[in-house]
């Protein structure tokens, strides 16, 4: 925050009597009103492209090129305007589950976080028991917490819960260790207690990484309440897309996709609307904030040594102790073996059926780096071209940064209605997953070179591909690989929901198999090797994103 | 210690007094900080002396250690070894009766406050005001320069303005000692040398001891009674240097033989002979 620009001379003139120019500085204090319409403003591009989208998508489904399983928007208007009442029928129950799952899922998160301010040694447990919230298989968690809490409310709810939960506490937990040296050794100096620290500087600093994390925790519920309602629910959204793409009707499917996204983005754009009434000072970080949640970067250091045992311990511990409860919760509650496998079934599930999981495990695997690399290709191809051309990321980068914070997975049922139930339907799902936090980070990425880095290519007559290939690349580095990191737990967990929906191959579909049998000993093993498949891809990308950016930057030692 | 400075305790450990009216105290003080190869040793042995409402400058190359030294002087960091006083106490506890006022070498302005409550947040750490006799905010503010300016956030200042805010902040308990780490290395040498003449204006109206870390040999010459010249490391004071320029002084008097007498002194105590 401190710009290093040098002063116009105007405004270092001493203010005494006339201060006509200097004053007009001082006045541009914005009120609540003009800063509505400021952003009110910003929105104007994305939407202007969305209309745009949709006028062309209506153009292009009347010439009757596209297959049947596409619907033009005034087909999808139809199948909304035959019954507007049956849409607030099934927005409700999902509106209602995403918004108290939301809301458990901040105080929650605030709460955990909070007491990590308190304790610091408990940083580390707490941020790795969020990250297996954020690496267990949604789409699993409803036959496996059916047994408990019932197939209700509380059920979607809590799986809301779940999917929001790990952005808030990446939120609080950046932010709360926000505060740079400098403005704790102004607090230093002036005595402040730590009460008054942490009143006065941390959490004005942690505002924009919260508010971050809370625009992409509010996506992540209603995501998590449609996934729940895939599996067995008489309401809801999720209902409804099952129901339209077993029924094959496009029109109802692609009205309710587009009821689900509208309802994402409008829960998204009022945190976002809160963020900037309840911020009113200029802050860089920001977009900022947005990555690190998105990616959880760097929020615990390890050191090189012994960092494989230091990550590895805690995973140990961790597991150990799950494991423990398991029994005593299934002992405590006296639930039936076959309905709730205790560790004995589910390791002998593993040992039995491992062939069966391992198989279905590379199938995924292979499915989610196969689309990781159409994405790749695809998103750097347009970072290079939004990078030449200022335009194309003016009218469509805001959408990119809206979409890449909200969880579109819950569109899969559109693929699987037009893709097929095919091995591409995954492709097709992963890629769209990971698309989006690779182009952001690319683009940022070729744009992060300072200013005199390009003035000294211009001055040595080298043109934009002498740019790119010297400056631009090496400097966007980092970044890529920081959007990897995100998309690699991002397409693993996508591919396991198209499989999921398809029934094809793979872990998801593992899942459905195992559930559908009632076979809760391979549901469980299958739960546990997607969750920690998921967790070690985490582990693998973050360090190997650490390890290229501390080379790149120079930071050793 | 002398009748004239307003000593409570008196610590009378000491056989030999430096100075009769030392206010600040520095007595055989070094720091080492640990890195991974070791100890790196920032100031060694230093000792240092300045009145009541006197103004020191502190001169010297590039890591010497003057940052180090007023981090010492705040009770920011513990001394190797060596005494630290301020008027005959140890720094903690000036700290901690709010009688050190601190401009870091970066404005450090919470961005979310306005300039008032930047200007304000000592008083809202400390739970007091300067009393009668101290300045308010506003008319702090309206000293730096800043009238009309009290709502602006910092993001709508210049550099310059926002380094008249922190010096602002930095005087709100009416402090007894006033130390300044570069508050002006970032802005050019006009307004630069403006600065320098509002914030002599500032130190005599209010009769802070102030002691000023500066890299410009001119500026350490036009502020200062004394200048203390500081070797590359481990940092030692190679020489102290009187300014013997009448108060109050005017940006003029660089023209002046004693003006260049000074500045040529300290050129010599800093680059060893030359010229
Ligand atoms: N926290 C620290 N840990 C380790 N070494 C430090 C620390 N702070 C300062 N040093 C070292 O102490 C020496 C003096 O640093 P200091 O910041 O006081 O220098 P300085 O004279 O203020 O330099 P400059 O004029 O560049 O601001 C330097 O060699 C620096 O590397
Ligand atoms: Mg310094």
């Amino acid at each position: 925050m401190t710009t290093t620009w040098s002063p116009p001379a105007v405004e270092t003139e001493p203010v005494a009597g006339s201060t006509e120019p200097n004053t007009s500085v001082a006045t541009t204090q914005l009120s609540k009103r003009d800063l509505l319409l400021r952003w009110l403003r910003g929105r104007v591009a994305p939407v202007g492209t969305a209309i745009v989208a949709l006028v062309l998508w209506q153009l292009l489904v009347s010439t009757g090129i596209p297959p049947s399983s596409i619907a033009s928007p005034t087909q999808a208007w139809g199948a909304f305007a035959e019954d507007p009442g049956k849409l607030w029928f099934h927005i409700t129950p999902t509106l209602s589950a995403a918004l108290k799952g939301f809301g458990i899922a901040t105080s929650l998160a605030i709460l955990v976080s909070l007491v990590t301010v308190v304790f610091p040694r408990l940083k580390s447990p707490v941020y790795n028991a969020s990250v297996v919230t954020y690496s267990v298989p949604l789409i699993a968690l409803a036959p496996v917490l059916l047994v408990w809490i019932g197939n209700g409310a509380g059920l979607r709810i809590t799986i809301a819960a779940i999917a929001g939960f790990f952005p808030v506490v990446v939120g609080c937990m950046q932010g709360f260790s926000a505060p740079g040296p400098a403005r704790l050794e102004l607090m230093d100096q002036l005595s402040a207690s730590r009460a008054q620290r942490f009143r006065l500087l941390t959490i004005p600093e942690s505002l924009p990484f919260i508010f971050a994390g809370l625009k992409v925790a509010a996506a992540s519920s209603v995501l998590g309440a449609i996934i729940s309602e895939w599996s067995g629910a008489d309401r809801g959204l999720g209902l409804a897309m099952i129901n339209a793409l077993s029924g094959y009707k496009p029109s109802a499917l692609w009205m309710i996709i587009i009821a689900s996204t509208a309802l994402t983005i409008s829960i998204y754009s009022i945190v976002a609307l809160v963020e900037r009434l309840v911020i009113r000072w200029d802050y860089d970080q920001s977009d900022m904030a947005a990555d690190t949640v998105t990616s959880s970067r760097d929020l615990v250091e390890r050191g090189p040594v012994l960092s494989v045992i230091r990550a590895a311990a805690p995973w140990v511990v961790g597991a150990v102790t799950a494991v423990v409860l398991w029994i005593l919760l299934l002992e405590l509650t006296d639930t039936p073996a076959y309905l709730a496998a205790p560790p004995p079934d589910a390791f002998a599930a593993l040992l039995e059926d491992w062939s069966k999981i391992l198989d279905n495990l590379l199938y995924t695997l292979v499915e989610a780096g196969a689309g990781l690399l159409v994405s790749t290709t695809l998103a750097l191809t347009f970072a290079t071209l939004f990078t030449v051309v200022p335009t194309a990321e003016r009218s469509l980068m805001p959408l990119a940064l809206t979409v890449r914070s909200i969880p579109i997975v819950a569109i899969a049922p559109l693929l699987v209605l037009v893709a097929g139930r095919g091995l591409r339907t995954a492709i097709v799902c992963v890629t769209i997953v990971t698309f989006f936090p690779i182009l952001v980070l690319a683009v940022k990425g070729f744009r992060s070179l300072p200013n005199e880095v390009v003035e000294l290519f211009q001055v040595h007559g080298a043109g934009e591909p002498d740019l790119f290939r010297y400056a631009r690349i090496p400097y966007a580095v980092p970044f890529i690989f920081t959007g990897l990191r995100v998309a690699g737990s991002k397409g693993v967990l996508g591919a396991m929901l198209a499989e999921w929906l398809t029934g094809n191959q793979g872990l998801g579909a593992l899942l459905v198999w195992a559930a559908g049998r009632r076979e809760i000993g391979l549901l469980w093993a299958t739960l546990v090797v997607a969750t920690v498949s998921a967790i070690v891809i985490f582990q693998i990308t973050g360090a190997t994103e650490r390890r290229i950016t501390r080379r790149m930057m120079g930071t050793t030692a | 210690m002398s009748p004239d400075t307003s000593v409570v305790d008196d610590p009378t450990e000491t056989a030999v007094e430096m100075e009769q009216d030392s206010y600040l105290r520095l007595r055989g003080v070094s720091k080492e900080f640990p890195v991974a190869a070791g100890t790196v040793t920032a100031l060694d042995g230093i000792d240092l002396s300045l009145p009541k409402g006197g103004f020191g400058a502190l001169i010297g190359p590039s890591g010497c250690g003057k940052s180090t030294m007023l981090r010492l002087l705040a009770d920011l960091l513990p001394p190797t070894s060596g005494t630290i006083e301020i008027n005959g106490r140890p720094p903690s506890e000036a700290r901690k009766e709010r009688q050190i006022g601190f401009v870091f070498q970066d404005p450090t302005l919470l961005p979310w406050r306005s300039v008032l409550d930047n200007v304000r947040l000592p008083e809202q750490v400390s739970g007091r005001t300067a009393g009668f006799s101290g300045l308010t905010p506003m008319e702090l503010i309206e000293l730096v320069g800043l009238a009309g300016f009290e709502d602006a956030r910092p993001s709508q200042l210049s550099g310059g303005m926002r380094q008249r805010v922190a010096i602002a902040r930095a005087l709100v308990l009416q402090p007894e000692v006033l130390l300044l780490d570069e508050p002006f290395g970032a802005l050019d040498e006009i307004t630069r040398q403006r600065m320098n003449i509002e914030l002599l204006s500032i130190w005599s109206q209010t009769g802070v001891t102030a002691l000023l870390v500066t890299h410009s040999i001119g500026e350490a010459a036009l502020m200062a009674d004394t200048v203390f010249v500081l070797s590359a490391r481990p940092g030692r004071i190679a020489e102290v240097v009187d300014v013997d320029l009448p108060r109050p002084r005017t940006l003029e008097m660089m023209n002046t033989e004693a003006f260049n007498a000074a500045e040529n002194a300290l050129r010599r105590a800093l680059f060893g002979g030359g010229e």
